[in-house]
């Protein structure tokens, strides 16, 4: 963990063996809950800052949505890979865009059991 | 002033589950012709297992038809692809079928999906579901209508379920779509004054007419030089 009781987006990176697909310089983010979901106008509307989002949407506008929210992460789930385009607009919006090879289910799990709420 | 046309590009038929059985060639076309519209676009579901049919149907009608299909992007979005003839909408369905899954529809679940002929008769059942997405994403897929020569559409991007702005959230920077349609249940000058990035956009209204009803509750006019032109050139001629 990091710093006192603070998870931050390396220490799930490094807990459930996330692969980075970019945004890697900015792992050091503190992630103060976790939202699931794949309706991106409902991310929109109810996404909060320092969130780490869970989806299997890979569109590029997932990138813009969870900066629009301050959140400090996008976790895609399933095995899903983001095209380059995605990839290329988080490194550019300095968003870390994680990939797990599991269900949306298994990463919430895991976060919960990590002491996230 | 020159003559103005009224279009509908968004009308089902038998073929998909959710519409009626009552979709078919002679009653869809003497429906349209009484409403006074011009063109028409016969869309199912990820199929233009009907194209042939309403395109024989249709030079009994004072209708053009265009045909092609509604499907489903990856991203849960669904895109209109019309063509201008049934060869070019059964190539664009070949380019798409191995990008969808192989699953039975259940009709006691989803409907019945009725494969009729141009005077009506039920010919044949299609048993692959067809509510279901394609692997490709609305950009995919936007370049291969538009590499078949196809006029690719983002269906009710209002709506809630399968609509641009719900699923996506806002429009993507890449989006090469110059049309884009608009539900019975929001005006165009509503949909822009609720996003002005559309303002760089054409827009149509479209009924989504799963039974014959719904024919009508929505429609777009556009310059009287649609009738003639392909499909590819609409989004220059549209004005909406």
């Amino acid at each position: 963990m990091g710093e006192g009781n603070a998870v931050t987006v390396a220490d799930v990176v490094g807990k459930l063996q996330l692969k980075v697909l970019a945004g890697g310089e900015r792992l050091e983010r503190g992630v103060t809950g976790v939202q699931v979901c794949d309706l991106l106008s409902h991310v929109m509307a109810r996404g909060q800052a320092g969130q780490l989002w869970i989806t299997i949407q890979v569109h590029p506008n997932v990138v813009a949505v969870a900066a629009l929210g301050g959140m400090a992460a996008i976790v895609v789930a399933d095995g899903l890979l983001p095209g380059e385009d995605t990839i290329n607009h988080a490194n550019d919006e300095g968003m870390p865009l994680l990939a797990f090879a599991g269900s949306a289910f298994e990463v919430a799990g895991r976060l919960y059991a990590m002491g996230l709420r | 002033m020159a003559r103005e046309v009224a279009l509908d590009l968004h009308v089902h038929t038998a073929l998909s589950p959710c519409a009626a059985a009552e979709m078919t060639p002679p009653a869809v076309l003497l429906s349209a012709e009484r409403l006074g519209l011009d063109i028409i676009g016969i869309v199912d579901h990820a199929t233009a297992g009907n194209a042939r049919a309403f395109a024989e149907a249709a030079p009994a009608f004072r209708v053009r038809v265009t045909v092609g299909m509604e499907v489903e992007a990856a991203e849960g979005v669904h895109l209109l692809a019309l063509f201008d003839t049934p060869e070019a909408a059964e190539a664009f369905e070949r380019i798409l079928r191995p990008h969808r899954p192989e699953r039975a529809n259940r009709p006691d679940l989803f409907g019945d999906q009725w494969l009729v002929d141009s005077l009506g008769n039920i010919v044949g059942e299609e048993k692959r579901l067809l509510l279901t997405a394609a692997d490709l994403g609305l950009s995919e897929l936007t370049a291969l209508v538009l590499a078949s020569e196809g006029l690719a559409i983002p269906a009710h991007v209002d709506r809630e379920a399968y609509g641009l702005y719900s699923v996506l959230g806002f429009l993507p920077r890449d989006l090469v779509a110059e049309v884009l349609e608009v539900s019975p249940w929001m005006t165009v000058e509503q949909a822009r004054a609720r996003w002005p990035e559309l303002a760089d956009r054409k827009l149509v209204r479209g009924s989504d007419a799963h039974c014959l009803d719904d024919l009508g509750r929505a429609l777009t006019k556009g310059p009287d030089e649609l009738r003639e032109a392909p499909v590819k050139d609409w989004s220059r001629i549209l004005v909406g």
